[in-house]
């Protein structure tokens, strides 16, 4: 059989073991398809300015370029610009195309957008504190880093004003309304009666059926079609990140306060956690969106249903509790030994251990469903298949950085960096761009103007990318701190600056390339329905 | 699994493996040990790089077969394998794998972390400050206030570390000990150091534009030595006071 697009669009609910996308009404796709193409091309846009930043970094870094200033200059203005790189890359490129592309998602299982003014203000938000976040940092140099390290925004010496402090601090609250106002448009979606069908179920037993409580109690938690897999990662990221940039708000509104009364001040530790109980749940913004994809497309690739069952429902419980109390293990250094808050933050370790309980449960389905499948070979499941191996390798690094002891050593050295980059690039990037290619002939009506150039596009990403990763990493295991702007000769850390460079040019030309190849295909002729290309 | 999937998968299995081990073992990752908390620390780190090489082979592996042996077939053939969808026996495996591991994990890493704390009897006690953007050692039983940290070696050492302005984090990788510096709150480390020579002291937390050159060293020296030079510079303290 082979299916083209206009067929698998007009194909009945059922048709296909893989396939539980009910008919849907002209109207919402065409303008869910609008939406998600808006969040796509800012976000794409985000992504060369934060990409530029980020070769602007390390070419300084192996001292190929200079900045202009003294060295005092030079080093806050390498803070700011790395300010602007982490929330740019990892913010307002990689979680905004991944927002965007869960309504998509969600409207492709059937559960269209219910209200559009949450997706619309989730997007308004998000691109008025992206400029803001480039007005304070690259303007009114603020380098505090995207994490604050609260005191340290009120104390530049001289570097940056109360005021960039202010304008950061409202930004990055924008950005915080963006993610919750899109996790409520998500919630509303996923408990609407698409979920429950005829069934009279109330709103927690939806929410409950969206959290695949239907596969364990089947009596309890009543529906008409039994979830589709992905909409579970969708519904534990809804509720982790409504819940979890709350405090993280907190501090920003606290830091307004001070920007405006110099008199006023918060504890230190007490920020610490506030901005942490955000800044781990938010890796997980990508991360479970980009299982979510993983769901929906391999089994489309692979042609049969997930290998999944009960269990993996369990473990998604698990990881939406886990997500909520796992902050802490960026704070085992930060406690006296002995005390009651470092004993109590040792507990963090089994419970960040317990988040991986769905990564392992899902990456072992995946390759399962891949087993003895008839496996479609394109553009879109080549780079899923590479952030699948992305995701497990950057994995383990998790495993060893929420290992106390392990932490210890490499907290805050630039094996974090590489760890970051590897699963925010090489595993969620890796998928992001699968679902980039899987979506061009839906969303852009379009072919794909150069499977070729895509495939350049992915094994430079590939060497490129580990090349480069795997220099920060060795730095890291060899003891070099994270964010010194220049690293010091002498402790041989610098040849893997210098050697990570040529990775870094591969990396960077292979991600124009494929930009290239998509806004030629978005310039290219509309859809022409073709036999015997890939289905989504 | 049938017996043809078993001798390619297999060979795939030998190359990802071989490939992975000698990333692992030819390239020597970690700086010198300096303390007794460090040669604690790297015994868990291998074994935790030696798991997570295993587990990767074996799921790269399967995924690289699956990719290869399982492709769409020229005759674009898309009938289905057998259903393993639903499959719990299969799922309580696959969970309960991960779950021993990281639980064995969890108990030698608080072990770890444990041992590495335990109190010694007898220590040298200092006093730390960190500051935008230096550091500063007293040894309050001589009075002592120096740039650079020297401890004799053999002996447990505790530092009590303050900050007066922003957060900063006391770092020697050779001891594969780290420690955060918060405004307001007093925190310690404790170390052995076993290795006499000079090792850096990092800040490893931003603080601020001058963060890049907040560094300082730790020299530790033979109890003789030491001894001579605490000798030396509380004369030079007595001096300077008169």
């Amino acid at each position: 059989m082979t299916a083209t697009h206009e067929h698998i669009s007009v194909m009945p609910a059922g048709t296909l073991p893989y396939d539980d996308a009910p008919v849907l009404n002209a109207a919402d796709v065409a303008r869910t398809e609008a939406l998600t193409r808006r969040f796509w091309w800012t976000s794409t846009l985000f992504l060369v300015i934060a990409g530029l930043l980020g070769l602007i970094l390390r070419s300084y870094q192996a001292e190929i370029i200079s900045l202009p200033g003294n060295q005092t200059d030079q080093a806050n203005l390498w803070y700011a610009l790395m300010t602007a790189h982490g929330l740019g890359a990892f913010v307002a490129w990689a979680a905004f195309f991944l927002m965007g592309s869960m309504l998509w998602l969600l409207m492709r299982l059937g559960f269209p957008l219910r209200t559009y003014v949450f997706a619309e203000l989730s997007y308004w938000t998000m691109v008025l504190g992206t400029l803001g976040i480039v007005i304070s940092t690259l303007l009114m140099r603020f380098a505090g880093s995207w994490v604050a390290l609260y005191p340290l925004p009120f104390h530049s010496q001289g570097r940056w004003t109360s005021a960039a402090t202010g304008v950061f601090s409202a930004s990055v609250l924008l950005a915080g309304v963006s993610i919750i106002t899109w996790c409520v448009a998500l919630i509303i979606s996923v408990t609407g009666p698409a979920i429950s069908g005829e069934q009279k179920t109330g709103w927690f037993g939806r929410l409950g059926l969206a959290l695949g409580f239907g596969y364990l109690w089947p009596s309890r938690f009543k529906a008409d079609r039994e979830v589709p897999y992905p909409i579970i990662p969708i519904t534990v990221i809804g509720i982790n990140m409504f819940f979890m940039t709350l405090p993280f708000a907190l501090l920003l509104v606290l830091m307004l306060v001070q920007v405006f009364d110099s008199s006023f001040s918060t504890d230190p530790q007490l920020a610490k956690n506030l901005l942490w109980a955000f800044g781990h749940p938010v890796v997980y913004l990508l991360l479970f969106p980009v299982v979510a994809a993983l769901y929906y497309f391999i089994p489309r690739y692979a042609k049969r249903p997930l290998v999944f069952g009960k269990v993996v429902v369990l473990a998604w419980t698990i990881g939406l509790l886990a997500n909520m109390f796992l902050w802490a293990h960026h704070m085992y250094m930060d406690y006296p030994d002995g005390s009651a808050q470092s004993f109590l933050n040792m507990t963090h370790e089994p419970i960040t251990f317990a988040i991986t309980l769905p990564s392992a449960l899902s990456l072992f389905g995946l390759a399962c469903t891949m087993w003895r499948s008839d496996f479609e070979w394109s553009p879109g499941s080549l780079f899923m298949i590479a952030g699948i191996v992305g995701w497990l390798s950057a994995g383990f690094q998790g495993v060893l950085n929420a290992t106390i002891q392990f932490n210890v050593v490499l907290h805050n050295t630039l094996w974090v960096v590489g760890h970051f980059h590897h699963m925010a690039l090489l595993a969620m990037g890796m998928v992001i761009f699968g679902i980039f290619y899987a979506g061009v002939p839906t969303l852009l009506k379009r072919e794909l103007y150069s499977e070729k150039l895509a495939k350049i596009h992915f094994w430079g990403m590939l060497i490129g990318g580990y090349g480069w990763v795997i220099c920060w990493l060795g730095q890291g295991l060899d003891g070099a701190p994270r964010r010194w702007d220049l690293l010091p000769d002498g402790f041989g850390w610098q040849i893997w600056t210098e050697l990570s460079i040529p990775f870094m040019i591969v990396l960077a030309l292979s991600i124009l390339t494929g930009l290239y190849n998509i806004v030629r295909t978005a310039m290219s002729s509309p859809w022409r329905v073709k036999e015997g290309v890939t289905r989504v | 699994m049938k017996s043809r999937h078993i001798l390619p998968l297999g060979l795939i299995t030998v190359v990802v493996g071989a490939l992975t081990a000698a990333s692992m073992l030819l390239i020597d990752w970690y700086p010198d040990q300096a303390a007794e908390q460090a040669a604690r620390t790297d015994h868990l780190m291998w074994f935790l790089m030696i798991v997570s090489a295993i587990v990767f082979t074996g799921v790269t592996s399967t995924l690289i077969y699956c990719g290869w042996r399982f492709r769409v077939s020229d005759d674009n053939d898309t009938s289905e394998g057998p259903p393993l969808h639903g499959h719990t026996k299969l799922e309580v495996i696959w969970t309960l794998i991960p779950v021993l591991i990281l639980a064995f994990t969890a108990v030698w890493a608080v072990r770890t972390i444990v041992e590495n704390e335990a109190v010694a009897s007898t220590q040298n006690a200092y006093s730390v400050t960190a500051r935008q953007f230096a550091w500063e050692f007293t040894d309050p039983k001589a009075g002592i206030k120096t740039g650079d940290l020297r401890v004799p070696v053999g002996t447990q050492v505790r530092l009590d570390m303050r900050s007066p302005d922003v957060i900063h984090s006391f770092f020697v990788p050779e001891f594969r000990l780290k420690q955060d510096i918060v405004p307001g709150k007093t925190t310690h480390m404790v170390f052995n150091p076993d290795k006499p020579g000079t090792y850096p002291i990092i800040c490893a937390e931003l603080c601020g534009a001058g963060h890049g050159v907040m560094r300082s060293r730790v020299i530790v020296m033979e109890q003789a030595d030491y001894d001579a030079w605490l000798q030396q510079a509380k004369q030079q303290v007595t001096k300077a006071g008169k």
